[in-house]
């Protein structure tokens, strides 16, 4: 790692720990500084820990959590298609996790929803990689059958809405636009232990992939590692980015915006990997943080908040995506 | 020639029994004889009201957004040469679905004669802007580029779609029965005030036949044979955003049914558009009542919506498309 | 205007009578009453109460315990009028508070009339999060029996269709009763709601049976939303001496159906149960009655051409203390000869 991407990643972290240190204090119930610092350190009282310890602090973990899941997916599915606009959210993931998530809110009724949303964005990615497997699985193929398949199970999604009296569809609806709203340390823990496990195993993917690409001849001897490889870190970025919907819903534009972000700033790979992780923190705490207050009492999904933000970017992205002539 | 135009009869032929199906099959079946009567001698009685003012409105809801999305959907494809080409991939539904929420929501437009603006130019500015963000670049608007510059610009609009039916809960419960597509949300009246606007896009889509033909031979040949390359392209474009904007208005965004269609007039009828935009606008109303004839059946005393049903049967057209083709094929 | 100048000095005589009557137990005593599996246990009456929803509202008025109100949160519809004045001295909130802004208000009471707000699937801004973790942190809770969920946390759809009933309304205002400290005002508003629906059901003991359905406004889709035999209003129409045209449909309480169904079944009275604003009355459905008056597919229906279709509030037919004045407003609608 060089010195500008140490800079940048510290800046980075700091970054997030501040905002998120910001949101604990922040919130309906108003708690001064210095009783939330007691609260922190096990001095509060019933009401202080439920809100600041069970309440703010998990959020924000879960936010941080997400963030950083989205950020290194998308970067995962940006380094191997080599196109900007190619996102885990387009290949199924988040259209399997919020049928299975609605179908629990409206239908069922009952259930841990983080743990129905995986079982649907796994089941989603799988039948999108099974339909686009042809002799291997480019891409774009990739890609285009998940729009397909997104299409389908959107529409039976839709359907479950109509189905559901109004405030169902509301609950349903605001999960559906990706919310950190009322995330307990079950959520934090899910995403916690996924990030333990995933994170090394993205970092050392994206490390073997980029040693075996560089010698072209060797490479191609090594077709076969090659295509390992790449298929290994599909699975991480896959299981990264279900498992972030899981615990917060479909937070959009995160995992295309932060990998981008971090392009900018740093250049190498797999540090950028990192980077894309920790600008995805920062962007999900921040737009939660803003989502809450904006038009407080009345709090937005954050997946709001980062569509607004992501929006304009991605357009401009795929403007320039295209002219370089990187879009396909 | 000959064997096509007598396909196109046999199309107008399956049009006519999909159109006496809607009208004969739901909650409770009435023969041939029944319809008859319901339209030539009205009674009044329950059947003849069923008939004439449930299911006539909902099948002329079929054959107009069916033939218009049929027809949107072959000039998409013949005017970007993209076989992945259809308002729901492109984004132009999505843009129309924002448009008609910003209506009901934001401005209290609340008739669904005032969405028919209002979902026309949101389709309009989500075309444009899909097809310019498609276009730049090396290659020019390439089936890949576009279906993901439409798939994004469909989650951004979703996005603040979504805001605004979350913020507001009466929206939020017009807005969720709309946007799964379905023939019974307009009521006659609305129907007739479609009819002009399907009419002009019909009958520009089928003038354009012989000049998409050219340009599926490339811009520079097209332009030899003495064919005006930006004003078909425009004039296609807004044949498009008339036809797709209009049937989303009187049925909600419905899926993959200009997708699917066209292709399956391209095999039948070969790769010459003087054919496939008739057979289009023929087969696919047909499909589309067909498809509402199942929906009625499937989940009573319920009826499951349309657009489902053709998002289940015209989506695995589009992925097998995508398996199958080479994408630069058309 | 007379009314109005009369109520809160009734109310006021009625709030000093609770005031004596409450008899506290003695120091250190604690009282438990079950809700719903849970056991809930005041070590007094609770002073400082939040209500959720129309029903929990209205039945805390009807307790007398309007003055321990500190807020009161999301109504289906004006309050009726009896309570108007009460509910006008309460802080009211348009919509759920979330968590945080609950316990901002520090209730150690929370009264719903809808199970939604205990539910902590949905990771909604609107829940308060399960009944247990609220216990906790010294906040008792209390849901409406009649839609209590199979288990603390769940919501709307895991109901049990059998325990939609009055007595369950009843048992509510006894152990509410308990817990307040106010059983004989309990006792009175049973009463009052026992001999209120007993005589409807005398009236129409004879007469024949018209069938009610009732109706959520708007074609949703081209589809329309029933209230089902779970739901409260079947209940409260075989009481007023009608039939809910949808009994037989059980899957749920609010069912969707095709327009064509609804022709089929072709009830004697429609019912459109309007919703959700504090300033919300019946008659602010007339314009959907209206259209529905209008519309040449609906002309033949009994209830169409009888001009049977009323306005009308989803309100209404809420598992609560507006039973008796329900039954009475349904059966003067069906049985118009019976209660001239």
């Amino acid at each position: 790692m060089d010195v500008s991407s140490l800079v940048w990643s510290t800046v980075a972290v700091a970054l997030t720990l501040a905002v998120g240190a910001l949101s604990l204090t922040l919130g309906d119930y108003r708690i001064p500084l210095p009783l939330v610092l007691d609260t922190l350190s096990g001095q509060g009282t019933l009401i202080l820990n439920d809100i600041v310890l069970n309440g703010r602090l998990p959020r924000v973990l879960v936010g941080i959590g997400v963030g950083t899941a989205f950020g290194v997916s998308g970067a995962i599915f940006q380094r191997l298609a080599r196109n900007p606009l190619v996102s885990p959210d387009l290949i199924g993931v988040n259209a399997g996790a919020a049928l299975a998530a609605v179908l629990m809110i409206t239908v069922l009724g009952s259930g841990w929803i983080p743990g129905g949303a995986l079982l649907g964005s796994l089941l989603a990615a799988t039948a999108v990689y099974l339909l686009a497997y042809r002799d291997g699985v480019s891409g774009y193929r990739l890609v285009l059958v998940g729009i397909g398949v997104t299409a389908i199970i959107g529409s039976v999604t839709a359907y479950l809405l109509t189905l559901a009296d109004i405030y169902t569809a509301k609950s349903a609806s605001q999960w559906l636009a990706g919310s950190l709203a009322g995330r307990s340390w079950s959520h934090a823990v899910l995403i916690g232990v996924a990030l333990v496990i995933l994170l090394p195993a993205a970092v050392a993917g994206a490390r073997q992939l980029r040693l075996l690409e560089l010698g072209d001849d060797l490479a191609r001897t090594l077709a076969g590692r090659v295509e390992l490889s790449r298929g290994l870190l599909i699975l991480v970025g896959v299981a990264l980015a279900a498992l972030a919907t899981a615990a917060a819903g479909p937070i959009a534009f995160v995992a295309l915006v932060a990998p981008q972000l971090a392009r900018r700033l740093v250049a190498e790979r797999v540090a950028g990997l990192l980077m894309a992780g920790a600008l995805g923190a920062l962007l999900v705490v921040a737009s939660d943080l803003v989502a809450r207050q904006i038009l407080a009492p009345t709090q937005l999904p954050v997946g709001i908040v980062t569509a607004f933000l992501g929006a304009p970017y991605l357009l401009i992205l795929m403007a320039r995506a295209n002219r370089i002539g990187s879009g396909g | 020639m000959r064997w096509r135009a007598a396909g196109l009869l046999l199309c107008v032929a399956v049009l006519a029994v999909s159109v006496l199906l809607s009208l004969s099959v739901g909650n409770q079946y009435f023969g041939a004889h029944d319809v008859y009567l319901a339209l030539a001698d009205f009674s009044g009685s329950d059947n003849d009201r069923v008939i004439r003012y449930l299911r006539m409105p909902r099948t002329g809801a079929g054959l107009l957004a069916g033939a218009a999305l049929g027809l949107a959907g072959a000039l998409m494809q013949g005017v970007t040469r993209n076989p992945l080409a259809d308002p729901g991939i492109l984004g132009v539904n999505a843009g129309a679905a924002l448009a008609v929420v910003g209506a009901i929501g934001v401005l209290g437009v609340s008739s669904l004669t005032g969405y028919v603006w209002f979902a026309m130019g949101g389709a309009l500015v989500a075309t444009v802007v899909v097809y310019l963000v498609g276009a730049i670049g090396r290659g020019g608007a390439t089936p890949v580029k576009l279906a993901l510059a439409g798939a994004a610009i469909s989650a951004l609009l979703g996005s603040v779609t979504s805001a605004i039916t979350l913020l507001d809960l009466s929206t939020l419960n017009e807005f969720r029965f709309w946007v799964v597509g379905s023939l019974t949300l307009a009521t006659g009246s609305v129907i007739g005030q479609a009819v002009p606007f399907i009419a002009v896009g019909i009958v520009l889509a089928l003038v354009l036949g012989r000049s998409l033909n050219q340009l599926a031979l490339g811009d520079e040949l097209a332009r030899s044979l003495g064919t005006r390359v930006m004003v078909v392209r425009v004039a296609a474009g807004l044949a498009v955003v008339v036809l797709a904007g209009t049937a989303t208005a009187i049925a909600g965004p419905i899926g993959f049914l200009g997708l699917a269609v066209p292709h399956v007039a391209r095999t039948l009828v070969g790769a010459d558009y003087r054919w496939i935009l008739p057979w289009s606008m023929v087969l696919a109303p047909a499909v589309l009542l067909l498809a509402d004839v199942v929906g009625r059946l499937v989940a009573r005393p319920d009826e499951l919506q349309v657009g489902i049903i053709t998002a289940v049967i015209g989506a695995p057209v589009f992925i097998a498309l995508v398996r199958r083709r080479r994408l630069a094929a058309l | 205007m007379l009314r109005k100048s009369v109520l809160p000095v009734l109310l006021l005589g009625l709030l000093a009578g609770c005031g004596t009557s409450t008899a506290a137990g003695p120091p250190g005593s604690t009282i438990t009453v079950k809700n719903c599996g849970i056991d809930v246990t005041v070590s007094g009456p609770p002073k400082r109460v939040f209500a959720a929803y129309q029903p929990a509202i209205e039945m805390a008025h009807a307790l007398g315990i309007s003055d321990r109100l500190v807020g009161t949160a999301y109504l289906d519809a004006e309050v009726l009028p009896e309570y108007a004045s009460a509910q006008s001295k309460a802080k009211y909130y348009k919509n759920l508070p979330s968590r945080e802004e609950l316990l901002a208000a520090n209730p150690d009471f929370v009264l719903s009339g809808f199970n939604d707000v205990f539910s902590a699937g949905g990771g909604s801004d609107e829940s308060f999060g399960s009944r247990k973790s609220l216990a906790e942190l010294g906040v008792q809770t209390w849901i409406f029996s009649p839609l209590c969920p199979t288990a603390d946390g769940k919501g709307d759809e895991a109901i049990d269709p059998a325990s939609v009933t009055m007595d369950n309304v009843y048992a509510d205002l006894r152990g509410l009763g308990t817990l307040f400290g106010v059983e004989d005002r309990a006792e009175q508003v049973i009463a009052d709601q026992e001999k209120r629906i007993a005589a409807v059901e005398a009236k129409v003991k004879n007469a024949p049976r018209p069938t009610v359905a009732i109706l959520r406004p708007g074609l949703e889709g081209g589809a329309l939303t029933v209230s089902g035999g779970p739901d409260f209003g079947t209940v409260l129409i075989k009481q007023a001496g009608g039939v809910n045209a949808f009994t037989d449909l059980t899957s749920k309480r609010n069912v969707k159906i095709g327009v064509e169904e609804l022709i089929k079944r072709n009830p004697d009275y429609l019912l459109i149960s309007g919703c959700c604003d504090a300033a919300l009355t019946a008659a602010s459905s007339q314009a959907e009655v209206d259209k529905i008056l209008a519309n040449p597919a609906f002309q033949n229906l009994k209830a169409v051409r009888n001009k049977h279709v009323v306005p009308w509030l989803f309100a209404n037919h809420s598992a609560g203390v507006r039973g008796a004045y329900t039954t009475e407003d349904i059966a003067k609608t069906i049985h118009p000869d019976l209660f001239k």
